[in-house]
C-alpha cells in the first residue's frame, strides 16, 4: 500500500514538472514579442551563373571531317581552329569545344551527339564545370 | 493545351532572342518575358519579388553573358533543351 502511494506521489510530482516545463515554455514564447526583434532587410546575393567547357571524347570511329564540321557549325571555330581541336581530341584523347553557360552548353553538346548518331557515329561530348 | 498568355509569353521570349540575335532562347529570355505576363507577374508578387531588380539582373546577364553566343547562319533563335517544351504540342 505505502509502494503505491509512493509511485502515485512519484506520478504527481512528474506532472508538477511538466506543467512547471509548459508554463515556462510559454513564457519563453511571450517573451519574444515581435516588438523585441530587428528586422534587417540585406538585398539578396545574386552570382553570376558558373560556365561549364564542352569537352569533346576520341573514339576510333568519327571521321575527322565530321568533327571539324561540327566544330565549325556548332561552336563557331574557323576551319584552322577546328582542325587543331580535332588533332588534339585525337592525339590527347580529349579536347575543350567552347565554354559557355550550362544550359547553352547541355544544349550544344546533346544537338551534335544527336547529329553524330544520325550520321551513324558514336562521337561523345560531355560537360565540365569550370 | 497552353492558354493564350503563356503563348504570347513563350513568343515574347522567343522574339526577345531574335531582337537581341542570340543563338539560343534561354530560360532567362523565358523568365524576362514572364515578368510581363499577368499570371506569372501575380506569383512573382506573392514570393516578393523585386520585378524591377530581376529585370535588370536579367537583361545584365542577357546583354553580357549572352551576347557571345550570336546567332548562327539559321537566322533564328533556337530553344536550348531545357525550353523546349515550348514546342511541344
Amino acid at each position: 500500500m505505502e509502494t503505491h502511494h509512493n509511485i502515485m506521489q512519484q506520478l504527481c510530482h512528474h506532472d508538477a514538472v511538466l506543467s512547471q516545463t509548459r508554463m515556462s515554455s510559454n513564457d519563453d514564447r511571450d517573451s519574444k514579442k515581435p516588438s523585441d526583434v530587428t528586422v534587417l532587410e540585406t538585398k539578396p546575393k545574386i552570382k553570376r551563373p558558373s560556365l561549364y567547357k564542352v569537352i569533346m571524347l576520341n573514339d576510333d570511329f568519327t571521321p575527322m571531317e565530321f568533327v571539324i564540321h561540327v566544330l565549325q557549325l556548332y561552336f563557331r571555330k574557323s576551319q584552322d581552329e577546328a582542325t587543331q581541336i580535332m588533332l588534339h581530341v585525337h592525339q590527347r584523347g580529349v579536347g575543350v569545344c567552347g565554354l559557355y553557360t550550362y544550359e547553352v552548353a547541355e544544349t550544344k553538346a546533346s544537338q551534335v551527339m544527336d547529329l553524330a548518331r544520325k550520321n551513324q557515329h558514336p562521337l561523345q561530348l560531355q560537360l565540365e564545370k569550370e | 493545351m497552353l492558354s493564350q498568355e503563356l503563348e504570347e509569353t513563350l513568343k515574347r521570349a522567343m522574339g526577345l532572342a531574335a531582337k537581341k540575335g542570340h543563338e539560343y532562347a534561354t530560360l532567362e529570355h523565358l523568365l524576362f518575358a514572364l515578368t510581363e505576363d499577368n499570371d506569372a507577374l501575380e506569383v512573382l508578387s506573392a514570393c516578393n519579388a523585386d520585378i524591377d531588380d530581376l529585370r535588370q539582373n536579367l537583361m545584365l546577364h542577357m546583354n553580357n553573358r549572352l551576347r557571345r553566343y550570336r546567332m548562327n547562319a539559321l537566322k533564328h533563335a533556337q530553344l536550348t533543351v531545357f525550353s523546349e517544351f515550348c514546342n511541344a504540342p
